[in-house]
């Protein structure tokens, strides 16, 4: 039996973390299902195993330092049901696997878990957002750009844990002004991985997009936000948004 | 007209079901004293030439070949399955151990131990490969599991004097049954018996299969069906196949062993229905006027028989479909290759050959430049006229009728039109036809179907029938039956779930023939009963089966006479709009029009007719299965995708009264024909969306998008 | 701390489980606690055979570690059969012809509880979607479908 932590308080984690170098466990919609075992054997997670689902201190969402923050060990649908949270953050969360897995994956997991089709990334990375990490020795803070490095790799590090995503109040406040269109492909129409998603955002400022912002997923091997195309304003023709497919304005 | 059998009743296992009080396998059994696991070939054709095995710590046991009591092969319809391979194995996923033990962690400790050496032989990947006998001949001479030759008119003569000669081909690819309930069995050693319980549709199939194994009577074999969470054909004779294994074990271990697969195990080394590659070639006259086919039916069998000689028969005898055309020939064949065995899946070969027939119709159309509908016409069968078998249409066709009504729901000629302007939507329509029953002689000759009443002295009438419940609502329609024909209360009548030491064989759960064929036996076996009803006694009839009167003779040899005794027919559309950016097809609309005799539930057959035209629409196409090297690329659910709630809107649909005299109140087959018209008609309006030929399913966004770079 | 100790409620009443708390809670209902309502379909949070309802929420207890519910409160269809909610869904999935092979039945009653308990008047594509993690392979879905309207029009002022 591996060793199972089920700290009550962030600072206990911590420690946990830090001494023992225990797994976070939020949903377990990842781990448990990437250890499956034979039914009513344990999941073969290899080493200590620390919950972290249960964790009060990480699951809000608030405004602070002008970044909207939400809490690493909430479930997706309850991000989802906000109403701060950026529209185009709700569109992704909302196509993630089934109303019954929402419930239970965080954003956290999806992050972490660094998948080239992890859905709440296209719409992280275009609105700049940061992602906090905690360890007993202090705190840093990263860029979702920076967070995720390769497939299923981040830069979190041995005895840290991700404390919330950062958005910046700014883009929260002007989302709603610009064009938005989310859209992701899977193979059916509902509880299906991307083949693709698009999350696209721009401003518009007399008929010229500006500020455009484009992330893709499932394409490489991690998410990926295209600067370059974006770095000129496009004056806005008709063609351009027409088959955007289900816009979120 | 409609009949008071059709008025729907609450199903009896309904309320059961639904408050998780039924107990399927794996919670009839929650707790095993000995589980199994088993330990599966990890190439697709080799020599075994070394195994190493584990020291066994006591109560485990590791059972293969050298177990085997009787002889080490499972019999089907042939006895080329081993039980477990011995010398050689032929494909990837064969099964040569079995490991059993109490603690499953150490069970799986002990199957992480065992190390087999292969020599390796060249796979059979392809039609291609196995027709040119790659690696060596593995199954008779040339590969060919079965061959059947059909020729109608005369082939030769037609082609001769023709026009145009136009011809295509047409590909299906696999399908996973999904079952949700994956297949589990449970057996022990009782008294000098061995018992299996068994999520199962034919729990006779798995007796025959066993006794030459175990080489016991099949009075010492029994087999008792659990309640069976879905099968489609999936648990038809695969059970067989796990049941073999199982068995030798408890012949050894005389202990309870439980055998239940993981999904990841189900998906990788379950039985899955038959890739076709169906070739056409048709002769035309100068009017456009179709002379003859010439038809090479090719299905890929996977590396073991199995039953792919009747899905090629089915395959074989539907491949002409609703059409009467006076010159046609079929040389149909299934090869045996490397890969999972193909089997039994609900259409049974019929859902290949009508997508094939119905889109070469298209095909045809499009190149002769008609209406797609208006071409089919003057070919539809109709009473009276002779089958490709030199067989009979004995019923009344209402194809007419029913083309009217399906056009009518939903305005398909007025799309049909628009959408010839309007890039990316499309709209397209499929007849198709069901033989109901046994192909050819066999309920005669080979099945023999036999039932019970019996009637206790509170007047409490029982069915005893080998046919199960697995969701397709037996349980309920047979007692329907039973009960109208003697004229007592619904819940005065239950059906006596199958165990073969308790109910006699009436056959397997297959081809459609439950309610036509048996149900048949149960009204005639409760209208003798009414007749001899002593209130308060104990009574019991027998009935068994007599062919229907009037048909042409089967010559199973010349493949000559009624292939069937009666058909389900039927009429889909199926409405659809492309995506011009990532060529997904979204599903706008279904309609469907159905001849199944008389429904003996209305509720009922409509719960076929959705559930299986969205089984077929996933089949037409999400449900992705390849075969890489042996191995099937899609590994989880998350891999392979059938249809949620969200793919597809509701199904509208209609029954035709048409009833069939040999068939429970008039009752004809209705749980496969629902299968086999939606991929031809899905293919249809995909290709009007698209303008372009659609001759495959799965219809992946990935082909259309090729086809309409092509386009451009 | 490193307690292995786990109290939680099962349809009600308290349970203590002090086994391996990564293994799943679909196991312990179905092997410990002998409440086989919940189905393994999958164990990979595709099928939502194992559908119960953790704190009020619908989850796939395939995916849920033992060591992860200290303290919460699970229900499984053998609670909510007993319940007036429940026995109206259960009738309405009998009259509405939603049942074939059952398998997937019970989930998808646990999951039609959700779906009223949020919204105990749905429309269409709210079911369709409410039900998106349930798959079924035998009815298509239509059925289903209406058996949910049935409970939410037969059961107005029980969510
Ligand atoms: C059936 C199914 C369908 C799915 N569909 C989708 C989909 O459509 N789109 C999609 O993007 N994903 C999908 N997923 C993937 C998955 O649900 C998500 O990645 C989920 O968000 C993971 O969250 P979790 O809380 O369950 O993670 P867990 O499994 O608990 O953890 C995942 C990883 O994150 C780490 N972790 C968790 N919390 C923290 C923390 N606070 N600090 C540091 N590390 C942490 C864990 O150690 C682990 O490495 C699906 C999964 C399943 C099983
Ligand atoms: S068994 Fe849990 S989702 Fe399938
Ligand atoms: S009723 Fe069989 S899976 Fe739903």
């Amino acid at each position: 039996m591996v060793n199972f932590y089920c700290p009550e308080t962030l600072e206990e984690a911590l420690s946990v973390r830090s001494d023992h170098g225990a797994v976070p466990l939020a949903g377990g919609t990842d781990l448990m299902v990437r250890f499956e075992n034979w039914s009513s054997l344990p999941a073969g997670i290899p080493g200590p195993v620390m919950s972290v689902g249960q964790l009060e201190e990480l699951k809000y969402i608030r405004e602070e330092d002008g970044q909207l923050c939400i809490g690493a060990a909430l479930p997706l649908n309850q991000v989802l049901e906000d109403q701060r949270i950026p529209r185009s953050l709700a569109a992704a969360l909302d196509e993630i696997a089934a109303p019954s897995l929402r419930n239970l994956a965080t954003l956290a997991g999806n992050i972490q878990n660094a998948s080239p089709a992890a859905d709440s990334v296209p719409p992280l990375l275009i609105m700049d957002a940061r992602v906090r990490l905690l360890s007993s020795a202090g705190s840093r803070t990263v860029d979702m750009g920076d967070f995720i490095t390769g497939p299923g790799k981040t830069v979190l590090k041995e005895d840290e844990i991700i404390e919330s995503v950062r958005i910046p109040m700014d883009f929260v406040n002007k989302e709603a002004a610009g064009i938005l269109s989310y859209r992701k492909v899977g193979t059916r129409k509902a509880n299906a991985l991307s083949k693709l998603s698009v999350c696209f955002w721009a401003e518009t400022e007399k008929g010229v997009l500006k500020d455009i912002r484009l992330a893709l997923g499932a394409v490489a091997a991690t998410v990926v936000r295209l600067k370059e195309a974006c770095a000129r304003p496009a004056p806005l023709r008709r063609s351009a948004c027409r088959r955007d497919g289900p816009s979120c304005r | 007209m409609s009949h008071s059998i059709s008025n729907a009743v609450r199903r009896k296992d309904a309320v059961a079901k639904a408050s998780g009080t039924t107990e399927y396998l794996s919670d009839q059994f929650l707790h095993s004293p000995y589980h199994a696991k088993c330990f599966y070939s990890t190439v697709s054709r080799g020599k075994i030439i070394s195994r190493s095995l584990p020291d066994l710590p006591e109560d485990y046991y590791i059972i293969g070949a050298d177990h085997v009591p009787g002889t080490n092969s499972l019999h089907m319809i042939i006895d080329d399955w081993p039980v477990f391979a011995d010398k050689e194995v032929r494909y990837l996923g064969q099964i040569i151990y079995l490991v059993i033990g109490p603690d499953k962690e150490k069970v799986l400790e002990l199957h992480s131990r065992i190390k087999i050496e292969y020599q390796e032989l060249d796979p059979c990947y392809s039609l291609e490969d196995s027709a040119s006998l790659l690696g060596g001949v593995q199954h008779g001479e040339d590969n060919v599991f079965t061959r059947y030759d059909i020729h109608h008119g005369n082939v030769e003569d037609a082609f001769a004097g023709t026009v145009k000669i136009l011809e295509n081909e047409y590909y299906t690819g696999y399908q996973e049954h999904v079952y949700m309930e994956p297949q589990s069995m449970f057996a022990f050693w009782e008294n000098d018996s061995f018992v299996l319980h068994a999520s199962a549709q034919c729990p006779f199939y798995i007796r025959k299969s066993l006794v030459g194994a175990l080489g016991m009577e099949p009075e010492k074999v029994r087999i008792i069906q659990t309640a069976t969470g879905g099968a489609f054909g999936g648990k038809e004779h695969f059970p067989d196949v796990l049941a073999g294994p199982l068995a030798v074990a408890v012949y050894h271990i005389r202990q309870p062993v439980k055998l239940v697969l993981d999904r990841k195990e189900d998906l990788a080394y379950t039985i899955k229905r038959h890739p076709s590659s169906i070739s056409i070639r048709t002769a035309v006259d100068g009017d456009g006027t179709i002379l003859a086919h010439d038809i090479n039916l090719r299905l890929d069998g996977g590396a073991f028989a199995s039953c792919s000689a009747v899905v090629l028969a089915r395959a074989v005898f539907t491949v002409s479909n609703v059409y009467n055309v006076p010159n046609v020939r079929i040389c149909g064949r299934v090869f045996c290759t490397n890969k999972v065995p193909s089997d039994a899946f609900r259409g049974f070969g019929a859902p290949q050959a009508v997508f094939a027939m119905e889109s070469h119709m298209n095909y045809l159309a499009y190149e002769l430049g008609v209406d797609p509908l208006a071409f089919r016409q003057p070919y539809l069968l109709k009473q009276g006229d002779a089958t490709i078998t030199e067989g009979k249409v004995h019923e009344k066709v209402l194809l007419p009728e029913m083309t009217e009504r399906a056009l009518e729901m939903s305005g398909y000629k007025e799309k049909y039109e628009r959408y010839k302007n309007i890039p990316g939507k499309g709209i397209g329509f499929s007849y198709f036809l069901h033989g109901c029953g046994f192909t050819g002689n066999g309920e005669r000759d080979l099945i023999k179907a036999r039932i019970y009443l019996k009637k206790d002295e509170q007047d409490h009438v029982f069915i005893y029938a080998s046919n199960v419940e697995m969701g397709q609502g037996l349980s309920t329609t047979f007692c329907k039956v039973a009960s109208k024909a003697l004229d007592i209360p619904f819940d005065q009548v239950d059906f006596v779930g199958p165990d073969t030491a308790i109910v006699p064989d009436s056959g397997p759960t297959v081809a459609s023939r439950s309610i036509s064929v048996v149900g048949y036996l149960v009204q005639k076996a409760a209208e003798r009963l009414k007749e001899e009803w002593v209130p308060g006694e104990q009574q019991m009839i027998t009935q068994d089966y007599s062919p229907p009167e009037g048909l042409v003779e089967w010559d199973q040899e010349a493949l000559k006479g009624d292939a069937y005794p009666a058909y389900s027919w039927g009429v889909n559309i199926v409405e659809v709009e492309v995506d011009p950016l990532t060529c997904e097809v979204d599903t706008k609309g279904i309609w469907g029009v159905y001849d199944v005799g008389v429904p003996i539930d209305r509720q009922i057959v409509e719960g076929q007719i959705i559930g299986g035209m969205v089984q077929a629409l996933g089949y037409s196409h999400l449900e992705k299965l390849e075969n890489r090297d042996g191995r099937f690329k899609q590994a989880t659910m998350a891999d392979y995708m059938i249809p949620t709630s969200m793919d597809f809107p509701s199904t509208e649909k209609d029954i035709l009264d048409n009833p069939f005299e040999y068939g429970a109140f008039g009752a004809k087959g209705a749980g496969e024909m629902v299968f086999d018209g939606a991929a031809p008609a899905f293919g249809a309006a995909v290709s009007q969306a698209v303008d372009a030929i659609i001759d495959e399913v799965p219809v992946l966004p990935e082909t259309l998008m090729e086809l309409t770079d092509e386009g451009q | 701390m490193k307690d292995n100790k786990i109290e939680f409620t099962v349809n009600g009443g308290k349970k203590v489980y002090d086994g391996d708390p990564l293994r799943r809670l679909l196991d312990v209902l179905r092997e410990d606690l002998e409440l086989p309502g919940a189905k393994e379909g999958c164990g990979e949070g595709e099928c939502g055979a194992c559908s119960v309802l953790l704190d009020g929420k619908l989850v796939n207890s395939c995916v849920v570690a033992m060591g992860t519910i200290g303290g919460k409160d699970v229900l499984t269809v053998e609670g909510l059969k007993e319940t007036e909610q429940g026995k109206c869904i259960i009738e309405a999935y009998a009259d509405a012809g939603a049942v074939q092979c059952g398998f997937c039945t019970p989930g998808m009653v646990m999951a039609s509880e959700a779906i009223l308990r949020e919204n105990p008047e749905p429309d269409e594509q709210t079911i369709r979607k409410g039900l998106s993690g349930n798959l079924c392979r035998c009815t298509g879905y239509d059925q289903i479908v209406d058996a949910v309207k049935l409970a939410s029009e037969r059961g107005k002022g029980l969510w």
